[in-house]
């Protein structure tokens, strides 16, 4: 104490007896497009002197005489740079390559240096998503990341795609990957209701290594979502980004009748008299009724968000609101969504924070059921080019609802004039409060309790027009879906010599619960009126309730000797009340190693070569999902034998159970295997870098519903069962084509193959129960296999159709038995990727997305629907070409058989759905700052105009090659839009 | 800041992380819609919930909510298939049913299940505990009742899936796999048809013994005319004729049985669902339970709300339905001659025995109970059985049925008769009778007869099957299901199906 009073007294002297002490001003800006760095460390050499710029990149500093100042900064290149008598000095800054490994990644339940990193993590940037016109901000991972299979689900505004990280995972249990918010497991929709641009960056955890901390619940990988913060002693920043514009179908390649053809077809069949006296009436209209049932719908994002932070607090917080009506006309969507971050450094020791995400959804969904005529995607295709569907003042007809296929059309009236209709609305809460105590410099603890809480609110209603025996119905199903988390972590962290140890250990409690209700009441008061409150007959109600408890003890470590070798060790216990008593906790663990090579003498000074790592894991993972009580012993009220329909199970209203699924107490986890190798390479500072990876996973003890004997009372219980593996290689290219003071060039690019087979299912049977025709899991086979019979011909001399038997021989006799296994053809593609280009010049720039799967099958069943020849179809309108190439008279060799053929579903419809698609096409100006610092009111601004999926290059003859099933009947297309945006910082 | 003191702090959260560790408990979480079997036994409450548990198989449209009723009728001659129907049983009327048509899955899938529960409760029953307060003697003999029950409908679901699957032959080898105790053993073998018959028999002899008076004058559950009436069916089925006329007599010299004879009281039947004297089991469907949505007359009829013409997939042979004479009660009842929606040009007959109770709000929907077991079936069940004992007795019953259904009948005609005719005019009056009740396709197998279906008009599906369908045609056994085999390797399929 005595000591540091002296020294400090000596300071107050000394110091300004010091000679030539003076002010040095400057001002920090990027190389790349010369905007301010904010918290560059400004130094003195060989001085204790330090500061930080300021949001502007200015600071100031004391120097002594001549000084040399260094300037470093976290993913930068330090400078050095001498003044000499300078007072004022501009210092270009770029992007450090060398550098670049020190960037810290969030791996979870702790961050690692990104150099330190032994596994296969890739790393979206917000950036790459925001402001894109999707309801489901996952569709924007689409071609952005190797390793991550992301496919639509339809195209309604909101609607989660399927992502599946390295091949599909699983047969039964859950495929998608681990969803992490801030540390909080969501799922997949969660994201229809976040703002895309509140998002800082994603990690995609894919290895043993990165994802065994996850335990039961890694096997799909993680995808592990960082939220926006504010950051300490930064000058308050406000943000804004909108877009405005529309969306449209993207056009099929199905052409459908046009009066005349579809007149001559109906005369031909016998259908209608070749001297019909309607005809010149019919002739005299001619509609493409898909122009007429889809709309070109609007959509349009406005969010403002602000950042600030002082020496103790630093906050964040935003408001959203998003607009995207679907191409279906009866179809909106909304959102309106805010975030608060608050980060405080309560003492010296303890930081304390909150962060809030609050969403509210609405929407009103269209009839989506895929095989209905009902659903407008059908619709469009099988109305009458000749029946004009509207009155003269724009609105639908009104039309008879019990003909034939015309309820089709009486959906349209009625939709339109709210008769009927179906809408949602949704409430989401995300939330986490968390303090961190500093024990020690090394080690710190932090308790965090999270809760993912989630309203649902589903309505359907039909007016007593549509319901005249309910005099008018309403149903209103209300779910709430809440996971609370409490996370208990110790960090260690530690560099002494030449070992680095970054250490955790934690336990980490889940309890998710959800419950729902639904009640149906009917008879309204008023034909217009749908709440309860004017409803008189309560008819129905129903509901449940589940849970899902979770604990886990985790640890690991990753240690670190010379910078050069790293190995992580990760382990997880975890017990869970899905499964069996005699199976309730599983063990789960990884070993990762890397050389960290450019840090070895024979490569530190070598030019070329500027990153060269290889890492390697090996671990075991788990998979969790499902279902809630898939072990246990259950009597149910609800009589669902197998196969059949399901009624209740009490008889004359007196209460009835039945047993529905046995016990099964070992019943236990899913396991993968996964093994994976990589390698990343620099060249010329990091201008170039490549990332491969090459992996194995192996899936085994499934959880499969195995067939039984009837005579258990089952078709089949669940048990663990059978092995699948995901063999596969992924790459990504990165690179700095041009860099110049005007002009730089970026081009990313990313590959993945995978390869899926399936290796054991029950051992007593090579086929999955339930799969034959069609889609086929099968042992030798991969995961999405398609079989089909397969078509031969159409005979000339009769029309009927021919196909193959299974030995390929002719066949006139449709048999389920001849099915033939179509070798290569699968719902999964094996090759999937994207690209980015990202030209700018002075400002003005150009960005293009590209994305394609390549060897994708699927079944074209609305084809089907749309060129079936009989009386059953007579009714709806069919393709173009089909009265031209069906069969009419002896010796025609036609493509399609004659009128009155059968339905067969053979591998006619199976068809290529590979695709190229530009994804994004933006053209943006990111105005001067010069320009910009003369309104002394913006910091930045950028205006653009967006297209997306304005291109396809396909051989599918549908609506969109871009789905998730191993059919296509009647889906929700993904649209096509154009937005114009603007971002402008204050 | 003082406030906070750092040791307190992490002692706290240390100590609540230990507390989380106590939290392993809570991995116990059981379902909340739903009990595991051991509890459900715990107290006879619980045990009368599993066993209406049981009847609950009653509201299964793959089985007596509609299937098992109108197929049949359907599978046979008593059905036509129009040309602007659906595919729902094509592939049985057609007689192309394989192993993956979906009633032949449904139906076992329907009732192995239900026989599965019937052993549950079977084996479970006499765990039962007395509970405090109970009384022991109540407890004993109401479980004693309760499997009484569940064994007679253990042996009425086994005889139905007898009756689809296997030759009704006690020689025959191909009987049904079956087991009287819960099993979780995926393979099993079919076992014979003796000893299949044997194991219904038993059933149906200890339900006897044990049922006493519990219901009896319920409609709606097991009771000893149930018994009694299903005992005579079984053993008219293996031609056991003096125990199916002494079965059949423990309901005929009931009093309060007999015929409907008044148009009026006969429509009851149908229509209300009311007769104490011709009824003796209809499943409670009603409105207020699900399986009115399956209801055999909302599909025979399919007249919707708005009144509009009926749009039936099947509809009655003319010539069956012109077979009644006019002054026949049931002709009016059992038809409804009128145009259909998909076809004005002239009235067809259509099946209007199940037109839907007007007591029941959601009328409608056509719901009605089917009439499981009647009256007339037992009637008819000696009638036959005792041409081959003491054919005066035939023709009494067969004066005495026709008496009642035909106002003024001249029972002359059938003492007339000889034993030629009287064997063919039992079996037409069985057919007329019980027509579109589920018995037609397994009483000409047990005749050992085909039949015959006439191309009537352009109302009929062109590529119907039209044409003979001889007796000794292997689709008379129904495929075991593929799902079934595919698993239970040692299950044999019955002769002349692929697989």
């Amino acid at each position: 104490m005595k000591k540091a009073l002296l020294f400090f007294l000596w300071v107050l002297v000394a110091v300004p007896m010091m000679a030539q002490q003076r002010q040095v001003t400057g001002k920090v800006t990027d190389t790349r497009d010369g905007t301010p760095l904010l918290g560059v460390t400004v130094t003195v050499k060989g001085a204790r002197t330090g500061t930080a710029t300021d949001v502007d990149g200015n600071f100031k500093i004391n120097v002594n005489g001549n000084a040399t100042l260094a300037f470093s900064f976290v993913g930068y290149e330090t400078i050095t740079m001498a003044i000499g008598e300078k007072s004022h000095v501009l210092v270009k800054m770029g992007p450090d390559s060398k550098t670049l490994n020190q960037v810290e990644i969030s791996t979870g339940y702790g961050s690692k240096r990104r150099g330190a990193i032994t596994g296969a993590i890739t790393t979206v940037d917000g950036k790459q998503i925001e402001s894109r016109p999707q309801g489901n901000l996952l569709h924007n991972l689409q071609g952005q990341a190797a390793g991550t299979y992301t496919m639509a689900n339809g195209g309604r505004p909101g609607v989660a795609p399927v992502i599946l990280l390295r091949g599909v995972g699983s047969i039964n249990s859950g495929t998608a990957p681990l969803f992490i918010v801030d540390g909080q497991p969501v799922s997949a929709s969660d994201f229809a209701l976040i703002a895309p641009d509140d998002i800082e960056n994603i990690n995609i955890l894919k290895d043993a290594s990165a994802t065994s901390i996850y335990g039961s619940r890694g096997a799909n990988g993680v995808i592990l979502v960082t939220m926006k913060r504010g950051t300490k002693n930064t000058r308050p920043q406000i943000d804004y980004r909108g877009f405005y514009g529309y969306a449209d179908i993207n056009r099929s390649k199905f052409k459908m009748m046009n009066t005349k053809d579809r007149l001559d077809y109906e005369v031909f069949i016998g259908k209608r008299k070749a001297d019909d006296p309607e005809i010149p009436e019919l002739m005299k209209t001619d509609f493409n009724q898909s122009k007429v049932v889809f709309k070109p719908s609007q959509t349009q994002s406005h969010v403002l968000s602000v950042k600030s932070g002082n020496e103790t607090t630093s906050i964040y917080f935003s408001g959203e609101y998003f607009q995207m009506d679907g191409i279906y006309f009866d179809n909106t969507f909304k959102r309106y969504s805010s975030r608060l971050a608050i980060d405080n450094q309560t003492t010296k020791w303890l930081k304390t924070g909150v962060s809030m995400y609050l969403g509210y959804m609405d929407e009103t969904t269209p009839n989506e059921t895929r095989n209905s005529l009902q659903n407008p995607g059908m619709m469009a295709y099988l109305l009458m080019p000749y029946e004009n569907l509207k009155n003269p003042d724009g609105s639908w007809k009104k039309m008879l609802q019990y003909q034939g296929y015309n309820g089709v059309r009486s959906q349209l009236w009625s939709r339109s004039l709210d008769l009927i209709g179906n809408s949602n609305d949704h409430l989401k809460f995300i939330g986490n409060a968390y303090a961190e105590a500093n024990i020690t410099k090394e080690l710190k603890f932090t308790s965090r309790f999270g809760m993912n809480l989630s309203d649902y609110v589903t309505k359907t209603w039909n007016a007593p027009e549509l319901a005249a025996t309910d005099n008018g119905n309403a149903t209103r199903r209300f779910s709430r879906w809440s996971n609370a988390i409490w996370t208990n972590l110790l960090n260690y962290r530690k560099t002494f010599g030449n070992h680095s140890i970054n250490a955790v250990a934690g336990t980490e409690y889940n309890a998710l619960t959800d419950y729902d209700f639904s009640t149906t009441a009917r008879n309204t008061a008023f034909p217009t009126l749908y709440e309860f409150g004017a409803m008189s007959v309560p008819s129905t109600s129903s509901g449940s309730l589940s849970k899902y408890r979770m604990f886990s003890t985790l640890a690991s470590v990753n240690y670190g000797y010379k910078d050069r070798y790293y190995a992580d060790l990760s382990i997880r216990r975890d017990g869970s009340s899905k499964f069996g008593a005699n199976n309730k906790w599983g063990n789960f663990w990884a070993v990762g190693l890397l050389w960290n090579a450019k840090k070895e003498n024979f490569l530190k000074d070598n030019q070329l070569i500027s990153d060269l790592r290889v890492r390697a894991s090996v671990g075991l993972t788990g998979n969790d999902d499902i279902g809630f009580y898939p072990s246990y012993s259950i009597n149910s009220v609800n009589n669902s034998s197998p196969n059949t329909t399901t009624t209740k199970a009490g008889y004359e209203s007196k209460a009835g159970m039945v047993p529905t699924q046995a016990s099964n107490p070992d019943l236990g986890w899913e396991k993968k295997r996964k093994f994976n190798v990589g390698t990343d390479l620099g060249l010329w500072d990091n201008r170039l870098t490549f990332t491969l990876d090459y992996y194995r996973e192996l899936t085994y003890d499934m959880v499969l519903d195995v067939p039984v004997s009837y005579l258990t009372g089952y078709s089949s219980i669940k048990a663990n069962m059978g092995k699948m593996q995901n063999n596969g290689i992924e790459f990504t290219v990165k690179s700095t084509v041009i860099d110049t003071k005007d002009i730089t060039f970026n081009v990313t690019g990313n590959f993945t193959y995978n390869k899926n087979k399936v290796t054991e299912l029950y051992g007593f049977r090579d086929e999955l129960l339930g799969t034959g025709t069609g889609i086929l899991v099968k042992v030798g086979y991969p995961r999405g296999q398609f079989k089909y019979n397969r078509f031969s011909r159409v005979n000339p001399d009769d029309g009927t159709e021919i196909w193959l038997d299974k030995n390929g021989k002719e066949t006139t006799n449709f048999d389920g038995g001849d099915a033939a296994i179509l070798d290569g053809k699968n719902m999964y593609a094996p090759y999937y990727g994207g690209a980015t280009f990202d030209f700018n010049y002075k400002g003005i720039g150009i960005f293009m997305q590209w994305n394609y799967m390549l060897d994708k099958y699927s079944v074209n069943n609305t084809q089907a629907w749309l060129v079936w020849n009989n009386d059953a179809w007579y009714n709806t309108n069919r393709v173009a070409d089909l009265y031209q190439n069906m069969w009419k008279k002896p010796g025609d060799i036609a493509k399609y058989p004659k009128y009155g053929s059968s339905t067969a579903f053979d591998d006619r419809y199976v068809e290529n759905a590979s695709f190229l698609r530009l994804r994004d096409l933006t053209i943006y100006y990111n105005l001067p700052k010069n320009l910009l610092s003369s309104t002394k009111a913006f910091r930045s601004a950028r205006v653009y105009a967006r297209g997306n999926n304005l291109l396809t290059f396909t051989k599918w003859s549908g609506y969109d090659p871009e789905y998730f099933n191993n059919l296509e009947l009647g889906i929700y297309p993904v649209s096509r839009s154009y937005t114009l945006g603007l971002d402008l910082t204050f | 800041m003082i406030a906070i003191n750092k040791k307190i702090f992490l002692a706290a959260a240390l100590g609540a992380t230990m507390l989380m560790s106590a939290c392993n408990k809570k991995l116990d979480q059981l379902p909340n819609t739903s009990v595991s079997t051991d509890e459900i036994y715990t107290s006879i409450a619980g045990a009368e919930i599993a066993y209406n548990g049981v009847y609950s198989t009653f509201y299964k449209s793959e089985y007596y909510a509609r299937n098992y009723v109108v197929i049949p009728d359907l599978m046979a001659d008593n059905m036509i298939f129009t040309a602007w129907a659906n595919n729902v049983y094509n592939e049985i009327h057609r007689w192309t049913i394989h192993s993956g048509t979906y009633e032949t899955v449904n139906l076992w899938g329907t009732i192995y299940p239900a026989l599965h529960r019937c052993n549950v409760f079977l084996t479970n029953i006499d765990k039962v505990p007395v509970l405090s307060g109970e009384n022991a003697e109540t407890i004993a003999t109401r479980k004693k009742t309760l499997k009484a029950h569940i064994q007679a409908l253990r042996a009425m679901f086994m005889f139905d899936a007898l009756r689809i699957y296997c030759k009704y032959d006690l020689n025959d080898q191909l009987g049904l796999p079956f087991v009287t105790a819960p099993t979780t053993e995926i393979m099993h073998k079919r076992k014979s048809v003796q000893e299949t018959y044997n194991q219904i028999v038993q059933d149906l002899n200890d339900a006897a013994a044990n049922i006493g008076d519990d219901n009896v004058t319920s409609m709606t559950r097991v009771n000893k005319y149930f018994i009694a009436a299903l005992q005579s069916r079984v053993y008219l089925y293996f031609k056991k004729w003096d125990l199916a006329i002494a079965a059949a007599d423990k309901v005929l010299s009931v009093a309060t049985f007999g015929y409907e004879t008044t148009s009026a009281n006969l429509l009851k039947v149908w229509r209300d669902d009311n007769s104490t004297k011709e009824i003796i089991f209809k499943p409670a469907i009603t409105e207020i339970n699900e399986a009115k949505y399956f209801s055999i007359g909302q599909w025979l009829i399919s007249d919707d709300v708005a009144r509009n013409k009926p749009n039936p997939d099947f509809i009655a042979p003319k010539a069956f339905a012109e077979s009644f004479s006019t002054a026949d009660l049931r002709r009016a009842i059992y038809f409804r001659k009128d145009s259909v929606r998909s076809y004005k040009k002239d009235s067809l007959y259509v099946i209007n025995k199940y037109p839907g109770n007007p007591a029941y709000a959601g009328w409608q929907e056509k719901s009605n109970s089917p009439k499981l077991i009647r009256y007339a079936e037992v009637a008819l069940n000696k009638m036959e059985a005792a041409y081959y004992v003491d054919k005066s007795v035939s023709k009494t019953l067969l004066k005495a049925l026709r008496a009642a259904r035909i106002p003024g009948y001249d029972g002359t005609i059938v003492d007339a008769y000889d034993d030629v005719t009287l064997l063919n005019q039992i079996r037409e009056e069985r057919r007329k009778e019980l027509a579109f009740e589920g018995h037609r396709l397994f009483d000409l197998k047990r005749w050992g007869l085909g039949f015959t279906r006439n191309r009537e008009g352009d109302y009929q599906a062109a590529e119907n099957a039209v044409g003979e369908i001889k007796p000794d045609n292997y689709r008379f056994q129904w495929p075991i299901p593929q799902a079934e085999r595919e698993s239970n390797k040692l299950c044999e399929q019955n002769p002349g199906y692929a697989n």
